[in-house]
């Protein structure tokens, strides 16, 4: 019934945890992944399924609260099955916009911090110009400079 | 360009991938890739994904990543050459006689705009002597340069990304109140700016849909502060 349109694997931006690589010494303390994994949900409801939260923002709805990788954080609910954008948004400090016209809502990502929450290069595969799909980890053994530009 | 880099690099163990920030999609960037015809890797990002994982917030900006997939410097402002060119833009280098006023500002701003130089110098160095290069940064420096995410910039994101699924959907007029809203949030995000505004007008010059225009805003902060500048580099 709630139809989540778009999650942070959509346009092939894959949420799964990445493969982990033997690290160096000096970066593993810092290779964990954090938001950065996840961006702005687009949905058609006020609420998102279990699943759902889970696919786009990594978040587990448990008896004990919403937790991700090591942290819980406390969330009063006897409902498992699925969560309202509005609490959701104001405990985990996501920006939630409405549009009414079109019967859409914006999460945002979790405010705080800073936007990179470790140095490991997020898990993500882009298409090139006829649509193939490329992997970053594909590289995984060779420096990278990644160049963002655009043709505006 | 970008491609002569990778010639020289690629037998060093270094990998270059150019990524287009364009809602636009394939038919955007199609005819600016062909003409530079890499032979690296050259992806499209239409979802501006990359801008909102990592705080990209104007082009060209690159990251490098080394060997083990960990980010050694976040994004900055990254030029192949001196000039300020990116992949695609290659700006006039002569004013035609007859050219009209506002051609002529715009032609005056582009040479004022301050580009970091030696940014090719830094990937060779890279290249060559790994993590003991002086422009590898540990992670403490990587996570501590990294843009900080204020409930602003958040929202900034959530409401690009309503702007962008109306455009999608065909509600290009009803997306612009969504893209003004992350105009006004995070006003230094030139990324969100002149996508929306090209979405408009090809030349990101006054509409009557946003209140500013390249030129207007380039201007209202001066070009020397347009590219920011990368710690490590000279202006």
């Amino acid at each position: 019934m709630w139809d989540l349109l778009q999650h942070c694997n959509y346009h092939g931006v894959k949420p799964e945890r990445p493969e982990n690589p033997q690290v160096k010494g000096r970066s593993r303390r810092f290779a964990l992944c954090g938001s950065n994994r996840f961006g702005t949900v687009i949905a058609t409801a006020p609420r998102l399924t279990a699943d759902q939260l889970r696919r786009a923002t990594g978040w587990e709805l448990k008896l004990e609260g919403l937790c991700r990788d090591d942290v819980c954080v406390p969330f009063p609910s006897d409902d498992l099955s699925g969560v309202d954008l509005e609490p959701l948004s104001q405990r985990l400090g996501m920006p939630l916009l409405h549009d009414a016209d079109h019967g859409v809502w914006s999460l945002g990502p979790e405010s705080g911090g800073r936007f990179l929450t470790g140095v490991r290069f997020p898990e993500l595969t882009l298409p090139d110009l006829d649509g193939e799909p490329f992997s970053f980890s594909s590289l995984l053994g060779r420096k990278v400079v990644m160049v963002a530009w655009a043709s505006w | 360009m970008w491609q002569e880099l990778r010639t020289e690099l690629h037998p060093k163990g270094l990998e270059i991938v150019t990524v287009a920030l364009d809602t636009g999609g394939p038919d955007a960037v199609r005819k600016h890739v062909e003409r530079a015809n890499p032979e690296h890797p050259s992806l499209i990002d239409s979802a501006h994904r990359l801008d909102e994982l990592l705080g990209i917030v104007n082009v060209p900006s690159a990251v490098w990543i080394d060997e083990d997939g960990m980010i050694v410097r976040g994004p900055e402002t990254a030029f192949s050459g001196p000039s300020p060119s990116g992949v695609g833009y290659q700006p006039p280098t002569e004013l035609p006689a007859d050219a009209p006023p506002k051609m002529r500002e715009a032609f005056e701003l582009v040479q004022r705009l301050k580009v970091p130089k030696g940014y090719a110098e830094a990937v060779r160095d890279w290249a060559d002597k790994s993590e003991a290069s002086r422009f590898a940064l540990p992670p403490e420096e990587v996570l501590a340069r990294s843009r900080p995410r204020s409930p602003e910039t958040a929202e900034a994101a959530a409401a690009f990304e309503l702007g962008q699924h109306l455009w999608r959907e065909g509600y290009g007029d009803d997306a612009v109140k969504w893209f003004r809203r992350a105009h006004e949030l995070q006003p230094d995000n030139w990324t969100y700016k002149r996508q929306a505004w090209s979405l408009v007008d090809r030349r990101q010059g006054p509409t009557d849909v946003y209140d500013g225009d390249w030129l207007t805003d380039v201007k209202k902060i001066g070009p020397e502060n347009y590219y920011e500048p990368v710690p490590e580099l000279e202006d």
